[in-house]
């Protein structure tokens, strides 16, 4: 390393001369260069401590208050050595400096350096811990103003000293009643009680503390109610804790119940008084409790007082004293009414409704004693029997209710069953007589009988459970009851009630239901049966017209119009006119061709008429050919019936049967082969219709296009004949051999669909260019020309046939193998770029610092090694050099900025200590480091002393070039010697002396 | 050449150090002899000594090397902003006595390092920071003409031409008293001609034109460089002859300051 850069000659003078500046300026001002502000200037009246009027007058003296660091004087002692008065208050702890607390420095609160009029005393008023002199600022934060307080506000005259009467002055300006007030009552030494910290005001201060705690009104009173005589802080411990001390004016009991009015009176009203009535002798119960006190303790007379019911109550006794002045023995102090009496006690025991009866509904007039105890006493007006059953109510009747009643009418003559049981009484014992009650039914149900009493006795048909069903049995009278008469009410026969003389004739009931209006007979039996009128049991096979087939299951009234049997007509027309197809034109007999199975089918046998059926004529409806039901004289033309289904419009008559069968008008009998256009291949299976269009089958054209120029693909160009190239058997493939065309098919053409060249079916004018069929896959985008052929063959695109070796970029190397896709981007080989850096930039170790052309260095065989011609460089390379791996050098690949200065490679060694320099290139060559090859063109020997250091002539380490002759030559001798021959330019002695010698 | 980013970076700092300043400022100027004045001063200091021993140092270091001298020169101009900046804000813009002194001084270094790194900037130094001689300028002039030259060869006849319009860049002449700093009206006017052909031209000749003219730019690079080598050289030499020893006097007045400082302050009893 060499020596450091600031020791310049020039850097070294600045230095001196900075420190001669320092050295003078403290010399000339002391230690004002390192002030950091002006002392104090401001005097005390002229008084003078330690020799000056004011700190300013110290000046540069920074010795006078600042002391050494290793020294044992602190600061604050040389302070104290000039302001001996702030010593003397030190050692007085009445004084400002005296209270403070030990380990304060003098300048905690004083600082200097501020300037010449700034304070000295830096106090802060929040740090300052005033409470150690008896007064906290805790509660002198703020003035009344709104102002944070400062010093001068207390301390008026100076920090040391406080007026007392300044407490009274200031509070006086925002509270000037009560300060009066409390001055008047207490005294106007505020510091006798007060220490800053406001513990007596009513949010602080805690009466609770002490043996008097306040509570109720007692908190809302001045202090000076009780604390009278109060002056100083001791005196509040004078107040009495008696009652009556404070409130003996207010006793209304004069004294009569003691001292302590707490036993009755609370502090928060004297009317709240919680006097235990029931510790004294007369506990408070019932409605008692809720009298006022001043109802018994009249006057406020507590003591004394009787405690007799009567002695209260005597204007309330509705007795008149008859039963005694006792009122508890029947009443409780809850309510008069709530008596306490057992009437289970007395002879007459309450139960069932009596306990609900209020007293005085026996107890009439308050009179209690020799009431009467009867049944009838009580209830005489309550009888309904008017007396006949006797005053013993309670023989029937119980305590519970007049009802029910406890009679037992099975202890009676007339035993009550069935609905009887629950007949209220009154139904049969009217008028609430109960004796001499008839049993005879009649007696009781003479209104309810339908009968009006001509069957007699009720009991004989009906029972107590009820009318119905009545026990009367059918089958015991004349007319038996079977099938529906069994479920027919009583009344359809029996009308009016009546029972007896009812006729037995059907036709006496059913009169009104014969649908026969009596024409029949009299006796619906005959024909029907109890079960219904349906089905009824005639038997048609007895009669003249035997029911077969849909006869048997025909309703009778079809036949028998309004329900008339006899006479009925027996000729099939005379039910069927209606239904009669022919319209009679067959007859009347329609059982010629029909049967009563059905109209269909007919029976008729066609094979027996002139037109036999077959095929699908047997299978058509009679009426496709015999139109409104005629039959008789029907066409047996084709036509006259197929007139619409002829295609041919009549063109081959009107026999159908000439080609068609009647099996299937399109099973035609037609052998085309006899016509002039065989049929073959596709054409068999091809709808006559696809040729004979419209149904016409003459004169149809027979050329290919005729019919298919609809499909022709070629629209035409390759002529009407389509046999030419296609088969009947299929259009694809066609037959054409494309060999013959110019356009021979090789390679991958001969497997390519037609229409991959051929687009639109175009055969004529298809382009025989590559391009024409591979524009759109020209991968080079036509850049390359119209001819594909040029490069690639029909048997694939790849591999193509170019000659890399006539374009102007020949392969070699390891170009030859490189895929061409790595060169030709975007398959571009027109304007591939050639310079090497368009491949290879990304992989260009060197990021484009030796330019574009890589085949400078490098060749097409491989990157390494490079082939870099050293010697064209500006560094030729020579020696060792030549064998010494590139990156040695060139590190990071870069071989642009490599430094050429032997040291920026070869460290410079121990053994030159920093004598040579850095250029080794003087010494050394590039075949080895030994052998130095120092030419020194100044004679080293001239001087005939042999070896010599290089310092003696070469004095600036490192700089071979300055040199001195002086360490060898006296230089005043040189000096004299060169001006007594005039020659005074002696600065550079090789000039005159290149070999060292003299003159 | 590479773009540095240590003014960036140093205006960065001074910001940084300012926002962390100011709350401290919000009551009035923190005092210098107070915990935060004599916290920055001490920091600034530091800073300030580092601007001037580290980069010197490494400078000197011979064999086994720390970093590359393009490196220590940012972190030298970065502390050597930082460092004073911290140092005025310790003064709290008091300057009395051999304080003022000192942070006069420190002003004046500091706006001569400013002077000093624009001129250090106009000599062509290696990646190393070593500095090149007209050899080396003139081998690398020729390599920048064979790089426009095949740059030529390789484009189209249209770009080609204009390529070679627009690679003779006019140097104009700057005045005779700022033969470095000089950076003339009609290279501005050659710029403009350059933007002007990029915009009229598609996306790949716009490429195209951006990778010609810092091939241009190079070579007048280089070109300017060779005709300002030896005056650069003579004023950097000029300045250096100023600049060290205006920081010697600095550092020794600092450290009697802070001594004063330790002794009547710091150490008071």
């Amino acid at each position: 390393m060499r020596r450091l850069g600031c020791l310049t000659p020039l850097g070294i003078l600045s230095g001196v001369i900075a420190v001669l500046a320092i050295t003078g300026a403290a010399l000339a001002t002391g230690g004002m260069m390192f002030n950091p502000g002006p002392l104090n200037a401001v005097g005390r009246d002229g008084l003078r401590l330690g020799g000056v009027t004011s700190h300013a007058e110290i000046g540069g003296r920074c010795s006078a208050c600042h002391t050494p660091p290793w020294g044992g004087e602190k600061m604050e002692q040389r302070c104290l050595a000039c302001h001996t008065n702030i010593q003397s208050q030190i050692t007085d702890p009445n004084t400002l400096h005296g209270a403070l607390p030990e380990g304060l420095q003098c300048r905690t609160c004083h600082s200097e350096h501020k300037g010449p009029q700034a304070t000295l005393t830096r106090m802060d008023f929040q740090a300052f811990p005033h409470q150690v002199l008896g007064f906290s600022l805790a509660t002198h934060q703020m003035t009344s103003a709104g102002q944070p307080f400062a010093c001068a506000d207390c301390h008026v005259q100076d920090l040391a000293h406080f007026d007392r009467t300044l407490c009274e002055t200031c509070h006086r300006t925002y509270q000037a009643d009560f300060i009066t007030t409390h001055i008047a009552s207490l005294s106007n030494d505020c510091m006798a009680c007060h220490d800053g910290t406001d513990r007596f005001s009513k949010s602080v201060f805690n009466h609770s503390a002490f043996a008097f705690s306040l509570s109720g009104k007692h908190n809302d009173i001045q202090c000076t109610q009780c604390h009278t005589n109060v002056h100083v802080l001791a005196d509040f411990k004078n107040a009495s804790h008696q009652c009556v001390d404070c409130h003996r004016q207010d006793d209304t009991h004069k004294g009569e119940l003691g001292t302590d009015c707490a036993k009755c009176h609370t502090p928060d009203d004297w009317k709240q008084i919680h006097f235990d009535h029931n510790q004294s002798v007369f506990k408070l119960m019932g409605k008692h409790v809720d009298v006022e006190c001043t109802q018994c303790h009249i006057n406020n007379v507590f003591k004394g007082i009787p405690q007799q019911c009567a002695d209260c109550h005597t204007g309330d006794d509705p007795h008149k004293g008859a039963l005694g002045s006792d009122c508890a023995k029947c009443h409780m102090p809850d309510d008069w009414k709530k008596t306490t009496f057992d009437h289970a006690q007395s002879i007459f025991r309450l139960t069932g409704l009596h306990t609900s009866v209020t007293c005085d509904k026996c107890h009439a007039d308050q009179t209690f004693k020799g009431a009467p105890q009867g049944c009838a006493d009580c209830h005489g007006k309550d009888d309904p029997h008017n007396g006949a059953l006797g005053a013993d109510c309670a023989k029937c009747h119980t305590s519970d209710g007049w009802k029910p009643t406890t009679f037992d009418h099975s202890q009676s003559t007339f035993k009550l069953v069935g609905l009887h049981v629950n007949v209220t009484c009154d139904k049969c014992h009217t008028d609430k007589i109960f004796k001499g009650t008839s049993p005879v039914c009649m007696d009781c149900h003479r209104q309810d009988d339908p009968h009006q009493g001509a069957l007699g006795e009720c009991a004989r048909c009906h029972t107590p459970t009820g009318w119905k069903p009545t026990t009367f049995d059918h089958n015991q009278s004349a007319f038996k009851l079977l099938g529906q008469h069994i479920n027919t009410a009583c009344a359809r026969c029996h009308t009016d009630q009546r029972f007896k003389g009812t006729p037995q004739s059907c036709i006496d009931c059913h009169r009104t239901d014969d649908a026969h209006q009596g024409v029949l007979s009299s006796q619906c039996a005959q024909c029907h049966t109890p079960i219904g009128w349906k089905p009824s049991t005639f038997n048609h096979s007895q009669s003249t017209f035997k029911l077969v087939g849909q006869h048997a299951n025909t309703a009778c009234a079809r036949c028998h119009a309004d329900k008339l049997f006899k006479g009925t007509p027996q000729e099939c027309i005379n039910c069927h006119r209606q239904d009669d197809a022919h319209n009679g034109q067959f007859g009347a007999n329609c059982a010629q061709c029909h049967s009563p199975q059905g109209w269909k089918p007919a029976t008729f046998d066609h094979n027996r008429a002139t037109f036999k059926l077959t095929g699908a004529h047997v299978t058509v409806a009679c009426t496709r050919c015999h139109v409104n039901g005629v039959f008789k004289g029907t066409s047996q033309n084709c036509v006259d019936c197929h007139r619409k289904d002829d295609a041919h419009n009549g063109q081959f008559g009107a026999n159908c049967a000439q080609c068609h069968t009647t099996d299937d008008w399109k099973k035609v009998t037609f052998d085309h082969n006899r016509a002039a256009f065989k049929l073959t291949g596709a054409h068999v299976t091809v709808a006559c219709t696809l040729c004979h269009a419209n149904g016409v089958f003459n004169g149809t054209p027979q050329n290919c296009v005729d019919c298919h120029r609809g499909k022709d693909a070629h629209h035409g160009t390759l002529g009407a004949t389509c046999a030419q190239c296609h088969s009947t058997s299929a259009w694809k493939p066609s037959t054409f051999n494309h060999s013959q065309a110019p356009f021979k098919l090789v390679g991958a053409h001969a497997n390519v669909a037609c229409a991959r060249c051929h687009t639109s079916n175009d055969f004529k004018n298809a382009p025989q260019n590559c391009v024409d069929c591979h524009r759109t896959k020209d991968a080079h985008n036509g850049a390359l020309g119209a001819n594909c052929a040029q490069c690639h063959s029909p048997q694939g695109w790849k591999p193509s046939t170019f000659n890399h070796s006539q374009a102007p970029f020949k392969l070699t190397g390891a170009h030859v193998n490189v895929t061409c896709a790595r060169c030709h981007t975007s398959s571009d080989f027109k304007n591939t770029p050639q310079g090497c850096v368009d491949c290879h930039r990304s992989k260009d170790a060197h990021k484009g610092a030796l330019g574009a052309n890589c085949a400078q260095c490098h060749s097409t065989s491989a990157w390494k090694p490079s082939t870099f011609d050293h010697n064209r460089a500006p560094f030729k390379l020579t020696g060792v050099h030549v064998n010494v791996a590139c990156a040695r050098c060139h590190t990071n690949n870069d071989f642009k900025n490599t430094p050429q200065t032997c040291v920026s490679c070869h460290a410079e060694p121990a053994v030159h200590k920093g004598q040579f320099g850095t250029n080794c290139a003087q010494c050394h060559n590039t075949n080895t480091w030994q052998g130095a090859t120092f030419r020194h063109t100044f004679p080293l020997n001239h001087g005939g002393k042999g070896t010599i250091p290089c310092a003696t002539c070469h004095t600036t380490p490192g700089n071979f070039r300055a040199y001195t002759c002086y360490g060898c030559h006296n230089q005043a001798e040189t000096e004299k010697h060169h001006l007594e021959k005039r020659i005074t330019n002696i600065a550079n002695c090789v000039q005159c002396h290149p070999t060292g010698r003299g003159d | 050449m590479r773009r540095t980013y240590e003014l960036t970076f140093a205006l960065a700092g001074v910001i940084a150090v300012t926002l962390a300043y100011l709350p401290f400022a919000k009551d009035g100027l923190p005092r210098a002899a107070g915990l935060v004045g004599h916290g920055i001063g001490i920091l600034g200091f530091m800073l300030m000594l580092a601007t001037e021993t580290l980069y010197s140092l490494r400078k000197r270091m011979r064999g086994r090397v720390f970093g590359r001298m393009s490196t220590w020169l940012q972190f030298h101009i970065f502390t050597g902003i930082v460092g004073p900046y911290m140092v005025l804000l310790h003064t709290s813009w008091k300057f009395n006595g051999l304080a003022g002194v000192v942070m006069l001084l420190t002003v004046i270094v500091v706006i001569s390092g400013f002077i000093g790194r624009y001129i250090y900037t106009a000599i062509p130094r290696t990646v190393d920071g070593a500095e090149m001689t007209l050899g080396d300028l003139q081998v690398r002039i020729e390599r920048a003409d064979a790089q426009l030259e095949a740059w030529n060869a390789n484009r189209r006849v249209a770009v080609a031409t204009v390529a070679a319009q627009l690679a003779v860049v006019p140097e104009g002449h700057p005045g005779p008293g700022l033969p470095v700093l000089g950076r003339t009206l009609a290279y501005l006017g050659h710029q403009l001609q350059i933007w002007r052909e990029a915009h009229h031209r598609d996306a790949e000749g716009r490429r195209q034109v951006v990778q010609m003219k810092q091939l241009i730019e190079e070579r007048r690079r280089l070109q300017r460089q060779i005709q300002s080598l030896a005056t650069a050289r003579r004023l950097l030499a000029i300045w250096h002859t100023i600049h060290i020893p205006l920081g010697v006097a600095l550092f020794l007045m600092a450290f009697i300051h802070v001594g004063a400082a330790i002794y009547l302050a710091t150490l008071l009893k």
